[in-house]
């Protein structure tokens, strides 16, 4: 039984330990990013809180040898777990060794504090004048602002000519206004920037005296520009004699196009009073019944200038400033062709890159193009603008192949260097395939509602046939087979053809022929029958029988060679249908067939011999 | 007697059984869905009967069901050719044209008039033509030698006439080199590579003049379209 005590409590007591060490499991550090710098250096200094859930800020230790310009803050939360950093970016002051004390956090009823943090500076070596004066200048302020105030002189302080520019303006104006309890001054890092050129817009409100905790701030008017809060901070600051605790907001400012611009003054209203080492609740109670007042800062006035039109790229959208990247990507490598891809371009820089025209991505041959899509965003990180623009398209490769989509140029104009320069993806490369899509073999766009009850759904194809198709016994086809006949049948016809060549009687005379033969056929009396065998004797032989005597008629057949015969034979016709002509109308009708008869055996005879003459 | 009865049994008739039971066979997995099964079935048996329009139209059928449109016109077009008149034919040839946004009856043409120039086969109207080309040639003979029968003679050139060329047109579209595009997808390019552009997707299903060749590629124009390229030889199926 003592043995198991011992056991729970060997086990118990490191728990025990762990939870008295840190009941709320929470960790604080403190780091700066270096420990050794010149004065004109900045030293960025990191809190880390792990395990605090909710609101807080760590209170800074008193650190007169640094002014802290900008802070900023990020939280993260894992598996339920939050870690809070805060970082603080500061100049240094003074030359020598300087501590950084501890950072205190108020949580859960608990104060957390970090370890105090050695930093040596050095003085640079063209600043060592100024340093050394307000080094003396510093160790002759060990009093108290009133006093200090009493003491100070009529001349304005000048602030240190290694100030950066944004402090020194900070210092200048508010040197202007030592001997107030409460005043508001706004500067600006660059009072004639580039259009889209971001700089720093510090609006800071100095007090030497307390006043009510809930004091509404009233940020800037601005015209023609943009701007972004980048960082609110407190702190103190020497001005003359005098050591002032202020707050500030830090703004991105950047200008939209070239011409003049203004930050109209950004106010506070606040209520003065108390003393500054009673609780916010004293105070709040000690101001009530007083009447507040307004601290307003100075408008200021700005000129945007146009960047320098000479060497202007035509990748050049409009993005002023130094440091800027670019990629680009696409989602996949490898598609089929009328697939779409999706092309991502993001350009990341300095300040606000939400004036800068959209970028006009290259058109590649094969790829079909979409219209791009922008879309970009800023966020503060270190005291500084960081902003992206994310450019979106959509390409639909229409053919296979390998295509290359060419390295995408974004310029911007670097007002340190004074010039423009470049930056460059690189180029992306796209495996296009042949595309495999298939359609439905049904085609429903066919539906329609033809009435009567009938409602057609589609259309399909006819169903497949069960048998073999029937023999094709068709004489036609058969008849197909046989093209040898074709060469018979134009042999034929050539060899009729040839006859017909070898006959020489004309066509003219065979249709005369045929005409007189059908006019002997029909003859209705001697004097067609005559006029028929005159015709005849004048197509044949050429021989014309009119108003001719008998003798000149057979003496001219003669001489055209008809045969003595066949001219003795029309001779005696001749004379029989001449004689006929005047015989008594009964015998006429008698004798014209017959005389019809021997003329066509006459004319048959002709024929003949002329033929056989001919041949 | 027994012996020869059997044997012309066996060599006759068997081979009409198989194929009788391969054709069931076929449908039966047609009608199941089974269309990769029955495709292949219709194409054995039409290495036994190469000049079978039915055989050309199932085949057709099974490509159509499988989602191959290209392949189901050139089968299509093939039993088309053997069989004209089959109105089966003649209806998925129509609506598998359609889907492609092709057209079987040209444009502006009617339907009955496209009928009846496909009204007979190609050989058909080999043999008419041949028939009517022997009756005019032994009649203009007859005519030549006896001058009879004129106007018959005229009456029998002017059918000759046109006949022949109806004959001839036929003949023309039936040795056009026609293909039709049987991937899913061939690229139209402007020369015999893959290093050339291409200038057009033309869909499986479109109907393309084969105009020249280099290598494995075709030189097409496509008929709807009327546009001119060069096509890979293994996207196209000659008709």
């Amino acid at each position: 039984m003592r043995k198991l005590l011992f056991l729970l409590l060997c086990l118990t007591l490191p728990l025990a330990g762990q939870a008295a060490l840190d009941p709320n499991g929470i960790t604080m550090t403190a780091s700066v990013n270096k420990t050794a710098l010149t004065l004109d250096d900045e030293l960025t200094l990191t809190v880390t809180v792990d395990g605090a859930a909710g609101d807080f800020v760590p209170q800074l230790p008193s650190m007169p040898a640094f002014n802290v310009y900008a802070r900023s803050a990020s939280k993260q939360i894992h598996n339920m777990h939050a870690t809070s950093t805060f970082e603080y970016v500061m100049m240094p002051r003074f030359p020598g060794a300087a501590t950084i004390g501890p950072i205190t956090l108020h949580y859960g009823n608990k104060e957390y504090r970090t370890e105090p943090i050695q930093v040596t500076v050095y003085r640079t070596q063209n600043a060592q004048t100024n340093t050394a004066s307000a080094t003396r200048s510093t160790s002759q302020t060990a009093t108290t602002p009133a006093a200090a105030r009493n003491t100070q002189t009529a001349q304005v302080p000048q602030a240190p000519a290694n100030m950066p520019t944004l402090e020194r303006n900070l210092y200048n104006l508010a040197a202007q206004q030592v001997g107030k309890d409460y005043f508001m001054v706004a500067a600006v890092s660059n009072s004639a920037p580039y259009a889209n050129q971001t700089f720093t817009l510090a609006v800071r409100f100095y007090y030497d005296k307390p006043f009510s905790g809930s004091a509404p701030y009233t940020a800037p008017g601005i015209t023609n520009l943009f701007l972004e809060e980048i960082g609110r901070t407190d702190g103190n600051q020497k001005i003359g004699n005098v050591n002032y605790p202020y707050i500030e907001i830090r703004y991105a400012a950047t200008g939209v196009t070239a011409g003049k611009a203004e930050i109209g003054p950004a106010s506070i209203e606040y209520v003065p009073g108390g003393r500054l080492d009673l609780s916010i609740f004293d105070r709040m109670f000690a101001a009530l019944g007083q009447e507040p007042e307004i601290a307003k800062s100075k408008p200021i006035a700005l000129t945007i200038r146009p960047v320098p039109s000479e060497n202007k790229p035509k990748s050049f959208y409009g993005a002023v400033g130094s440091g800027y990247t670019l990629t680009a990507d696409i989602d996949r490598t490898d598609v089929e062709a009328g697939e779409a891809v999706n092309l991502t371009v993001k350009v990341t820089g300095p300040g606000n890159l939400k004036s800068t025209s959209d970028l006009v991505l290259p058109n590649v041959p094969g790829l079909k193009t979409y219209d791009t899509v922008s879309s970009s965003n800023a966020a503060a990180a270190n005291g500084t603008l960081k902003s992206y623009k994310i450019f979106k398209t959509v390409l639909v490769p229409t053919a296979s192949g390998d295509y290359t989509i060419p390295a995408i140029s974004w310029s911007y104009y670097d007002p340190a260097a004074k010039e423009y320069r470049t930056v460059r993806s690189n180029p992306l490369t796209l495996h296009v395939a042949p595309t495999s899509k298939t359609e439905t073999g049904f085609d429903f766009s066919a539906h329609a509602d033809l009435g009567s009850g009938f409602t057609q759904l589609g259309k399909d194809i006819h169903y497949v046939k069960a048998d073999l198709a029937p023999a094709n016994t068709d004489w036609l086809t058969q008849l197909a087979e046989l093209s040898w006949v074709n060469y018979v049948a134009l042999a034929i016809l050539l060899f009729a053809f040839i006859l017909a060549l070898r006959d020489k009687q004309t066509v003219a005379e065979k249709k005369a022929l045929a005409r007189i033969r059908a006019r002997l056929k029909h003859a209705a009396n001697e004097e067609a029958v005559s006029d028929a065998l005159a015709e005849y004797i004048l197509i044949q032989y050429q021989v014309h029988t009119a108003s001719l005597p008998l003798r000149d008629i057979t003496a001219a057949l003669q001489a055209h060679g008809c045969p003595a015969l066949l001219v003795q034979q029309f001779s005696e016709l001749w004379q029989k249908l001449d004689a006929a002509r005047f015989a008594p109308a009964q015998l006429r009708s008698q004798n014209t067939q017959e005389l019809a008869g021997q003329a066509q055996e006459l004319i048959t005879k002709m024929d003949k011999a002329s033929q056989g003459g001919r041949a | 007697m027994k012996k020869l009865f059997l044997f012309l049994c066996l060599t006759i008739l068997g081979p009409l059984a198989v194929h009788g039971a391969s054709l069931q066979e076929a449908e039966a997995q047609y009608r199941q869905g089974h269309f990769a099964t029955a495709l292949s079935e219709y194409e054995e048996l039409l290495q036994n009967y190469p000049k079978d329009p039915y055989l050309y139209y199932n085949t057709g059928n099974c490509y159509f069901k499988m989602g191959s449109k290209g392949l189901a016109t050139a089968n299509y077009f093939r039993a088309f050719a053997l069989a004209p008149r089959d109105k089966d034919i003649r209806h998925n040839l129509s609506l598998v044209l359609q889907q492609s946004g092709e057209r079987l009856v040209p444009s502006g043409m009617p339907e009955v008039l496209h009928q009846a120039f496909f009204g007979l086969t190609g050989a058909e109207l080999r043999g008419a033509f041949y028939a009517i080309l022997w009756l005019t040639c032994l009649a203009s003979a007859y005519w030549l030698l006896k001058r009879r029968g004129t106007w018959l003679i005229i009456t029998l050139w002017a059918v000759l006439l046109i006949v022949g060329a109806w004959y001839g047109w036929r003949n023309q579209l039936d040795r056009q080199p026609l293909a039709v595009v049987a991937a899913p997808v061939a690229e139209l390019r402007s020369g015999p590579g893959n290093n050339f552009p291409a200038s057009a997707n033309v869909a499986q299903g479109h109907l393309v003049v084969v105009q020249d060749r280099r290598d494995d590629w075709r030189e097409v124009v496509v008929k709807s379209q009327g546009i001119k390229g060069w096509m890979p030889a293994n996207a196209l199926e000659q008709i």
